[in-house]
């Protein structure tokens, strides 16, 4: 077994880190709050960076300033940013509204049709299975078809949950959790693996275990 | 003083830094290469890149007199602009421990020649008792050890390194890699003249040994060889290129990639015929954490020239002597069809010589604009041109070609030879038409024609594996891996010695035998546009129809009795009816007795489409693309609309095998204009308007005052009792809205929980901590809070500091938060919105705390770790029914039950869309069919 | 009142009417206005992000400014903040510059880290799942055992029963994915689907106010 250990600062820097992160599995300690620390401000940092480099200047002033002519407009969206900030002035708050009022309503209207084409169209379209009289049409589309209908039938909200309706909403809840039992169990594996990639960077990585 | 010890430390030691890189070397043979035939508006530039230079990119550097380029670099350099960095993959170190790539134990010397304006030839050879003497006097060094990877950088820095040319291979006789039986796949055509009678079709599996030539070759032991001097067979199976050689005291790096780049004339970069220009590559490495080096080639120079056109190197005419037609093929081959992009071609003539005319008068290629060739102009086209048909060409007529590029020089072809062949019979797409294609923004044009077809192949095939393993050796047969493989039968005429090389005996043979029921998979492929409506693939087989309507192109039939079966494929339109015309139905004999497969049976000619403005002439119409045989359809994308404005015709040519032509009728004129309405949305658009309807009558119609039963939701019904036990403990409350936006209508909904979750803490006077992660949630958080506290009459426990901005990364948020809930020991947590992966650390780092929790999320990822950490959960919707029944709007409540009533007419919708596709009815369920989104 | 409460009302009204109308469009003209929506709803956002660092930078001040409990750590945040900037500043932020260094080996490698944790938890959550006493919860359970077996090799060599023309446990945890997980799916889809639905139209009809923050 041979040890290459590596000759990267940033490297041990790194593993300093991953070890102060898993600490925290022990208990709250100075290590961790030093990790979380540093994350946050450091992730702060680069976000402040980056936006000021390639959101302010590279979406903003840019184009506002080479093509003017033809993107006169983006004025108006950064007023209406500017008013946003006037929240920082508690006299000046509601001017704030004109830009969530953009926002929220332009953001709505792109989503009401698609909405509906994603989330109510395609959905039934799918569903929409014929039922075949085979074991194989029975363990798939009539279960999905039985499913989706008793599921629904749980989320009514105006009606009480009682007698035939009930029953039927209790069958939509057992569905909802196997549904999220095989989602959990999907989960799993995937989710260890991370913890594989960690140990595997500091045995790699840091240490040199070149076989692995 | 103290201090000012410390910077001179500080700076010795980045001085020693500095000055210790001799290693890598400069960019090694930059070359430049002006684009022949171009408009004087590209270069080429490439130079050697060797595996073991570590680098992390290079930049190209060009002459200019501006802007610095960078600030690490001398004055000197200053005037150099970088055009383009190019990142180059550096082979990872890697340390070698095998024995094989010692060669001590070897005689093998080297020795370089030295080359011009190259880098050295390094020589590599083994010693005899012949060569011993003369190879010696060379200076030639003995090889210790060769490197098939790249060492790491402590060992490449101990002895100094040569960068050489010789791509040598390490011959390595593996023995073991020489004696195992390959498996093999073999074409069935091989094996019909031996095996007639097996009960299979279809690719044969072999086990193969080597041949004694083989086995001889590799009793040679180990040998350091250049390709040219080895079968490429044995090279590929036994050779390992080597990128080191390396002797006592140098290391020879002979591996290398040419680096290349093509920089094409721009706004940033202008390239301008016969302007000079002076180039330079540079090595940007990295070396130690935070130190760069740089390492310049020697420059070179460049003038772009605005070359005359080049005539095509595939020139062919193809002459039919019945028809009296002629077929010019305009193509260019090799490393001019790589570069033909670049040319600034604008038309070519072609011109029939005066008769009497033999040879072509020699002429210097002029740049005058109006040189008119002697002869008759038969034809005019653009330099798009792929081919064209000339009628009327007598079998002894002079035919040349004239080309012009963008400034009127002009190149001349002397005069094509013709080249008999008889017409292919090529049809004409029946039925084409050009149109404005609609449903878009007015940038498209479409061409249709043809009808539905059809195209089927199928697989009879074993349902499990039953192989079967027959002993040949005893034939001495000889598999020969040559392109279309074949077989030697060692016999009297044909002795051991003459088979080739790379040929190797055959020992068994593997084929499968069938059982008694097998599986029929049936593949097609439907060819159709979209005037034709056409939509699923309907198969009848064996009593049996199955309709494809998850467009998987196949489909199988299971259990199949040996046989001879028909297969009727047929085409289902859109409105559920099938086809009527006579291509749209395929009936195919399918004989399920042996495994076998088949192939579909493709047109091999294409269409070439050309777009022009004036009829008449035909160098406006352009190549625009091209088309399969068995397309149906070609949109003409413009790009931008603005393009489109016009009139516009178009052409089609059919382009045969072997490259004969045909051509339609003129095509158009087409418009091209945007649409107000996409009508392939119009499903949508009802849908919306019905929903809408529903709901907006439902919501206003509870406005009146009726009130009505609401079922209670356990989360909602919880939030007094944990907010009662976090104000009997005296500990904080927690409120996480998730990473989604404002928009995001889980966060919206989050946000009036929110304020619930406030005027409670505040009737308690409790505290309440909000840590957020989008900027605008934040200030609609503030807000919501301190209206919440106000309404209270609390206005004073409001805290702006407890609504804050907390973290700008997913997980530096999830350990952010993580951290607080240990920290402050908050006695509830509430997660409602949008949550990602980093919802199972929040939920179980707070239930570790012993906290209640109550969670709420749309998302189905999410939802089961918040079911298993937390007391309560509202799933999907529930979480937005929570935010209209803690509102006191009766409007809020009205949605409610808009949202029931909608569910329920999903139901009936879902019932009836089931109904109709066990029944076979298509156009219901096709309704509900999701157009693309853009 | 019209100023402050009616106008911005109006506004999200028109913008959600327009917006609605540009998709069933394909005209270049309804395009412009698309692209136009994205680049300033863009620019907006760009300038709403301020509001968030300032919240950010005044929390952490005013934490060390009181010296409340762990102000040390705001030290550190801040000058992890002003370090990036400064790395910014006096080398750039290229590919191997010391900003883009600093943020892959500290800041990179704790998110990739506390990502790992949820290894950790995962578990915990499956201990948790374990000691449910519900039958729903006991059904989730059997159906994530069922899953996570049916995810490694080992869930097939443990099905002895197979021989014997029983499912295996991939066969059943195929089953389970694509039937009844799916159902549960496309149930929560649908619901979502509605709820998103009315919750856009009562944006757009100015009921749903929350967002404007009264």
């Amino acid at each position: 077994m041979t040890f290459n250990l590596s000759s990267n600062i940033w490297v041990w820097i790194a593993v300093f880190f991953t070890l102060s992160v898993y600490s925290f599995l022990w208990k709250d300690n100075p290590l961790f709050k030093f990790a979380e620390s540093v994350t946050v401000g450091v992730g702060m940092g680069y976000a402040m960076v980056q936006w000021f480099t390639l959101s302010l200047v590279g979406r903003f002033w840019t184009p506002l300033t080479t093509d003017f002519s033809s993107r006169f407009h983006l004025i108006i969206p950064a007023i209406m940013g500017l008013m946003l900030i006037t929240r920082i002035i508690p006299r000046f708050t509601w001017l704030s509204r004109y830009a969530l009022a953009f926002t929220m309503g332009a953001g709505s209207g792109f989503a009401l049709p698609r909405v509906i084409q994603a989330g109510v169209l395609q959905q039934l379209y799918a569903t929409m299975l014929p039922i075949e009289f085979s074991l194989h049409g029975f363990l798939y589309n009539l279960i999905i078809i039985v499913g989706v209908l008793s599921g629904l039938i749980y989320f009514f909200f105006s009606k009480e949950h009682k007698g035939w309706f009930g029953s039927i909403a209790n069958v939509g809840i057992w569905f909802l959790m196997v549904g999220f039992g095989a989602t959990f169990g999907y989960t799993v594996m995937a989710r260890l693996s991370l913890f594989i990639g960690r140990v595997l960077f500091v045995l790699r990585d840091a240490l040199g275990f070149l076989k692995i | 003083m103290r201090r000012l010890w410390l910077v001179f430390v500080v700076l010795l030691i980045l001085s020693l830094l500095q000055a210790e890189d001799t290693f890598p070397p400069k960019p090694l043979t930059p070359n430049l290469i002006d684009i022949p035939g171009d408009g004087g508006n590209n270069v080429y530039i490439s130079w050697k890149h060797f595996a073991t230079v570590p680098g992390i990119r290079y930049d190209i550097l060009r002459y200019t007199t501006g802007k610095d380029y960078d600030k690490h670099r001398s004055t000197d350099d200053a005037k150099f602009e970088v055009i383009t960095p190019l990142q180059v993959k550096t082979q990872l170190p890697v340390l070698e421990d095998e024995l094989y790539n010692d060669l001590s134990p070897y005689d093998f010397y080297i020795y370089t020649q030295p080359q011009e304006n190259d880098v050295p030839k390094v020589i590599a050879v083994k010693l005899t008792d012949e060569n011993r003497d003369s190879i010696l006097a060379l200076g030639a060094q003995k090889i210790v050890r060769v490197e098939l990877e790249v060492p790491p950088r402590e060992i490449l820095d101990k002895i100094p390194n040569i960068f050489g040319e010789g791509a040598y291979y390490l011959i390595l006789p593996d023995t073991l890699i020489a004696n195992v039986y390959r498996p093999k796949s073999v074409p069935e055509n091989v094996w019909e003249f031996y095996w007639s009678d097996l009960p299979y079709e279809g690719d044969l599996s072999l086990e193969l040994k080597p041949s004694q030539k083989e086995l001889d070759f590799v009793d040679k032991g180990v040998q350091l060889l250049l390709p040219g001097e080895i079968e490429q067979y044995y090279l590929f199976k036994y050779g390992k290129r080597i990128i080191s050689l390396v002797t006592d005291s140098v290391r020879y790096t002979v591996k290398y990639d040419n680096i290349s780049f093509l920089q094409r004339s721009s706004e940033e970069n202008p390239i301008y015929p016969d302007s000079h220009y002076v180039y330079k590559v540079c090595l940007v490495q990295t070396w130690k954490p935070i130190k760069k080096v740089f390492m310049d080639s020697d420059t070179v120079g460049i003038t772009p020239k605005n070359e005359p056109p080049i005539i095509p190197n595939a020139l062919t005419a193809l002459y039919d002597s019945t028809n009296s037609e002629l077929v010019l093929r305009l193509s260019y081959s090799g490393f001019l069809n790589n570069i033909k992009t670049l040319f600034d071609n604008v038309s070519y003539s072609i011109y029939k010589a005066p008769e009497g005319m033999e040879t072509m008068p020699v002429e210097e290629d002029s740049i005058e604009e109006e040189s008119t060739p002697i002869g008759e102009l038969l034809f005019k086209v653009s330099s798009t041109w792929k081919a064209v048909k000339l009628n009327d060409i007598k079998p002894n007529d002079n035919i040349f070609l004239v080309m012009t590029d963008t400034i009127g020089q002009t190149t001349k072809s002397d005069f094509i030879p013709f080249n008999p062949v008889t017409a292919e019979s090529l049809v004409l797409p029946p039925n084409i038409i050009a149109r404005d294609k609609g449903n878009d923004e007015g940038d498209q044009a479409i061409l249709v024609w043809d009808y539905p077809e059809l195209a089927i192949k199928y697989s009879v095939e074993n349902p499990t594996p039953n192989l079967r393993t027959e002993n040949v050796q005893e034939r001495k047969l000889y598999w020969i891996p040559a392109q279309d493989g074949s077989l030697i039968e060692i016999s009297d005429t044909i002795g051991l010695e003459e088979i080739p090389y790379e040929a190797q005996e055959v020992v068994n043979i593997i084929y499968p035998i069938p059982l008694d029921k097998l599986n029929v998979r049936v593949v097609y492929e439907m060819w159709s546009n979209e005037d034709d409506k056409a939509l699923y693939g309907e198969f009848r087989f064996n009593d049996k129809r199955k309709v494809d309507k998850e467009y998987t192109g196949e489909m199988e039939f299971e259990n199949v009795k040996p046989g001879t079966y028909t297969l009727i494929g047929r085409v289902v339109k859109k409105s559920g009816g099938l086809l009527k015309n006579p291509e749209s139905k395929v009936e195919i004999e399918i004989s399920v007795n042996k495994i076998s497969t088949t192939k579909f049976d493709k047109p091999d000619y294409y269409y070439a489409i050309y777009r022009g403005t004036d009829p008449e002439d035909l160098t406006t119409f352009k190549y625009v693309g091209k088309a399969d045989g068995t397309d149906r359809e070609f949109t003409d994308d413009f790009g931008d609309w603005k393009d489109a404005k016009g009139e516009f015709y178009y052409i089609v040519q059919v382009i045969g095998p072997s490259y004969w032509v045909a051509r339609t009728v003129l095509l158009g004129p087409v418009h091209i204009k945007g649409n107000w309405f996409n009508f392939s949305k119009l499903p949508i658009f009802f849908a919306v308007f019905i929903f809408v309807a529903v709901a907006l009558f439902f919501v206003y119609h509870i406005k009146k005052g009726r009130e009505f039963y609401v079922r209670p939701i356990a989360g909602i019904v919880h939030i007094d009792e944990a907010l009662g036990r976090a104000t009997e403990m005296g500990r904080p409350i927690m409120y996480v809205a998730g990473l989604g936006w404002i928009g995001d209508i889980a966060t919206i909904c989050s946000m009036t929980i929110l304020g619930k979750v406030a005027s409670k803490a505040a009737e308690y006077q409790n505290r309440l901590i909000v840590p957020c992660y989008d900027p605008i949630v934040m200030i609609v958080a503030q807000e919501t809070v301190k209206n919440a506290f106000m309404d209270a009459g609390r206005p004073d426990l409001y805290s702006e500091e407890d609504i804050y901005y907390i973290a700008a990364a997913q997980f530096a948020y999830a350990a952010a938060v993580s951290g607080l809930m240990i920290r402050e020991q908050t006695a509830a947590n509430f997660f409602m919105g949008r949550f990602y992966a980093e919802s199972l650390i929040l939920a179980e780092t707070g239930a570790s705390t012993g906290a209640i929790q109550v969670a709420g999320t749309d998302d189905m990822t999410q939802l089961p770790f918040f079911l298993t950490s937390c007391d309560y959960t509202l799933i999907g919707e529930e979480l937005y029914a929570a935010s209209a029944y803690l509102s006191k709007d009766p409007m809020q409540k009205g949605s409610l039950k808009a949202q029931d009533y909608l569910k329920a007419l999903e139901m009936l919708l879902l019932i009836i869309g089931v109904a109709a596709a066990t029944s076979g009815i298509y156009w219901f369920t096709n309704i509900f069919k999701a157009v693309g989104t853009e | 009142m019209f100023w402050k409460k009616q106008l911005p009302l109006i506004i999200v009204f028109m913008m959600g009417l327009i917006m609605t109308v540009q998709y069933f469009i394909p005209h270049h003209v309804s395009k412009w206005v698309y692209v136009n929506y994205v680049d300033w709803a863009i620019v907006i956002a760009i300038f709403g992000a301020f509001l968030g660092y300032f919240s950010f930078l005044r929390v952490h001040i005013t934490r060390i400014r009181k010296k409340t409990s762990n102000w040390v750590f705001s030290v550190i945040t801040l000058a992890s903040v002003l370090i990036m900037i400064v790395f910014a500043l006096i080398d750039g932020k290229g590919s191997d510059s010391l900003f883009q260094n600093m943020f892959l080996y500290t800041s990179a490698a704790i998110n990739a880290t506390v990502f790992s944790l949820l290894a950790f938890y995962i578990s915990s959550a499956s201990y948790r799942a374990f000691r449910a006493h519900s039958a729903q919860a006991v059904a989730l359970l059997l159906a994530a055992v069922i899953m996570m077996l049916g995810r490694v090799p080992i869930g097939d060599k443990i099905s002895f029963w197979s021989a014997w023309g029983i499912p295996s446990i991939n066969t059943v945890s195929q089953w389970i994915l694509n039937s009844p997980n799916m159902a549960a799916k496309r149930a929560i889809a649908l619901g979502v689907g509605l709820g998103s639905l009315l919750m856009t139209l009562k944006i757009i009809l100015g009921i749903e106010r929350t967002y404007l923050g009264n």
